[in-house]
């Protein structure tokens, strides 16, 4: 499949200040999580990508587009910006409308839109008379987000969407993101938040530095970087009894049952993973997940920068 | 499909800005301020009323000399590039100019604003000083409109040079004020043709038919005006679309 994001030998400076290295890389149709710590380069990536700055040296193509003054590509992006502030006095159906004025939507159907968007992005209606300036930080993201959809765009473009909001309304942020992924439309999420996008993206492009690490699913990052640790975490309805199973059928060294968490330490951990679903059957207990601790994400990041 | 495509609606950007900003200055607060800076304007001029012989001449060199000639210019110059200033400053500018957009149309939009928004207070003081007017028997109907129409062209044109300065410079308060002092008041006070350049200097013409209670509507001196805030805009929106901002900081372009 033809990516929707290439970067060929990429640099952007601020004058004397690295804000990307020479990278190259590929972002295919999906979700994408852009990730990375503070200051790795995601904002001047995403900079780049939504035509705000132009690359220093190297090419940048979007849909084989350049974006920088590229107004038709724009009509085609959707970007939520990091940072919070928006017009508090205004009500976010305005505020839309407005938006969606300046990107040329005729005025007569500007409220169709912004009221449709609202609700994809699931503020509920009896906030849409409040003005944006009394609203939570939650409600303030899901506006951020309408903003970015309303215009049904190839590629939406999010940095650091879920900063500061609580696990329930991440949970919700990401349902939304993979109902706009089912309907056609493809989706790059900045975090430095690792696990927060560890169950929502595809593929990943891993910054630091200024530099790609890797880019690519996890499970190809994980393949070429990382090796199997023995540990495996599981969470399950009855960790004693599925320990005794495992146990019975001399798969493990040793385990640890706390709650309905159980750590277990397997002797072939990469055959281990391959097989568990069979393995676990026979045993009447409920699997909530199964983790090996080199695959999460923060796990692969950390060896690849060390 | 992306809706915007097709149909692309002329002038979108700028009825955008437009729309958030009058929402923005009809909030029940701005619509108060308005009201409080309109009834403070009457009530102060009709302290005039205190020396009823002198009332008339007191009331046309105060609303000439100091409201139109001396606050207009300093207010404008210091406010007129606060939209684009804020926006940039805020960030919020971000959600603007990722759409397909032109920069020239969005500055535009910006100097329509930053004009309504200067506009909003000197409107209502202008309201609250032209019911005095009236009130006094210091205004007629064609000093009225010679009043009116100087005051917005005076406005327009302030708030145009404003926005230049803001385009290139976060400094726009300042340099506001270095303008005022050095082309409004030194080459205004400079003959020989040389004051033409200073927009109070038209202003002044403009505001003789104040005294003489009958107008003056001078054309020259309003096409004056006009070009110069017409240089500002074309200037400002010269440098906005040419220039690159830091965004959410006090940082030049």
């Amino acid at each position: 499949m033809k990516p929707i994001i290439q970067a060929q030998e990429l640099s952007c400076f601020y004058g004397i200040v690295l804000g990307l290295n020479n990278v190259s890389f590929e972002v295919p149709a999906g979700i994408t999580g852009l990730v990375g710590p503070n200051g790795a380069g995601k904002s001047t990536l995403i900079k780049l990508i939504t035509g705000q700055l132009a690359p220093s040296s190297g090419t940048l193509r979007v849909f084989g587009e350049s974006p920088r003054n590229n107004p038709k590509l724009l009509g085609h992006l959707g970007y939520c910006p990091e940072r919070e502030q928006l017009p508090k006095d205004l009500r976010p159906v305005d505020w839309l409308r407005a938006l969606a004025s300046v990107s040329g939507t005729p005025w007569g159907e500007t409220k169709v839109l912004a009221t449709k968007a609202l609700d994809r992005a699931r503020l509920g209606q009896e906030h849409w008379k409040k003005r944006i300036g009394t609203y939570s930080k939650g409600m303030k993201q899901r506006v951020k987000l309408a903003q970015a959809i309303m215009h049904d765009p190839k590629l939406v473009v999010l940095d650091e969407p879920m900063n500061g909001l609580d696990p329930m309304g991440r949970s919700e942020f990401g349902e939304i993101l993979k109902e706009l992924h089912q309907g056609g439309t493809s989706v790059l999420v900045s975090s430095h938040i690792l696990h927060e996008l560890e169950f929502l993206c595809s593929g990943f492009v891993m910054l630091n530095w200024g530099r790609v690490l890797a880019s690519g699913s996890q499970i190809d990052i994980r393949k070429t970087v990382v090796e199997w640790s023995d540990e495996i975490s599981i969470r399950c309805s009855q960790p004693s009894e599925l320990a005794a199973h495992l146990q019975a059928q001399g798969l493990l060294r040793g385990f640890l049952a706390d709650g309905q968490d159980l750590t277990i330490w397997v002797n072939e951990p990469e055959n281990f993973l391959a097989q568990w679903p069979t393995l676990f059957a026979g045993c009447d207990c409920q699997i909530f997940e199964v983790r090996n601790k080199n695959q999460a994400l923060s796990s692969i990041f950390e060896r690849m920068t060390r | 499909m992306s809706h915007l495509t097709s149909n692309k609606a002329r002038l979108g950007a700028i009825k955008g800005v437009l729309f958030m900003r009058i929402q923005e200055l009809t909030t029940p607060a701005a619509l108060s301020r308005n009201a409080i800076v309109a009834v403070a304007s009457f009530l102060l001029l009709m302290l005039l009323r205190l020396d009823v012989d002198n009332a008339a001449s007191r009331y046309q060199g105060l609303v000439a000399g100091l409201f139109v000639l001396k606050f207009l210019p300093i207010f404008c110059l210091t406010k007129g590039g606060e939209t684009l200033r804020s926006e940039l400053k805020e960030g919020t500018i971000e959600y603007l100019w990722v759409r397909p957009a032109s920069k020239v149309e969005l500055y535009l939009g910006f100097m329509l604003s930053g004009f309504l928004g200067t506009f909003s207070i000197v409107g209502s003081a202008l309201v609250g000083i032209s019911l005095a007017g009236l009130a006094l028997g210091a205004l007629g109907g064609g000093a009225f409109l010679s009043l009116w129409l100087t005051v917005v062209v005076v406005v327009a044109s302030f708030t145009a040079i404003s926005g230049a300065i803001s385009s290139f410079s976060s400094k726009f308060v300042v340099l506001g004020i270095f303008y005022y002092s050095f082309v409004e008041l030194g080459l205004g006070a400079i003959p020989n043709g040389v004051q033409r350049l200073a927009v109070s200097f038209h202003a002044k013409t403009l505001l003789n038919g104040l005294t003489s209670g009958d107008g003056n509507l001078e054309l020259n001196s309003f096409a004056w005006i006009l070009a110069t805030g017409l240089i500002g805009i074309v200037l400002g929106a010269a440098i906005f679309s040419q220039s690159r901002y830091v965004v959410g900081s006090e940082k030049e372009a």
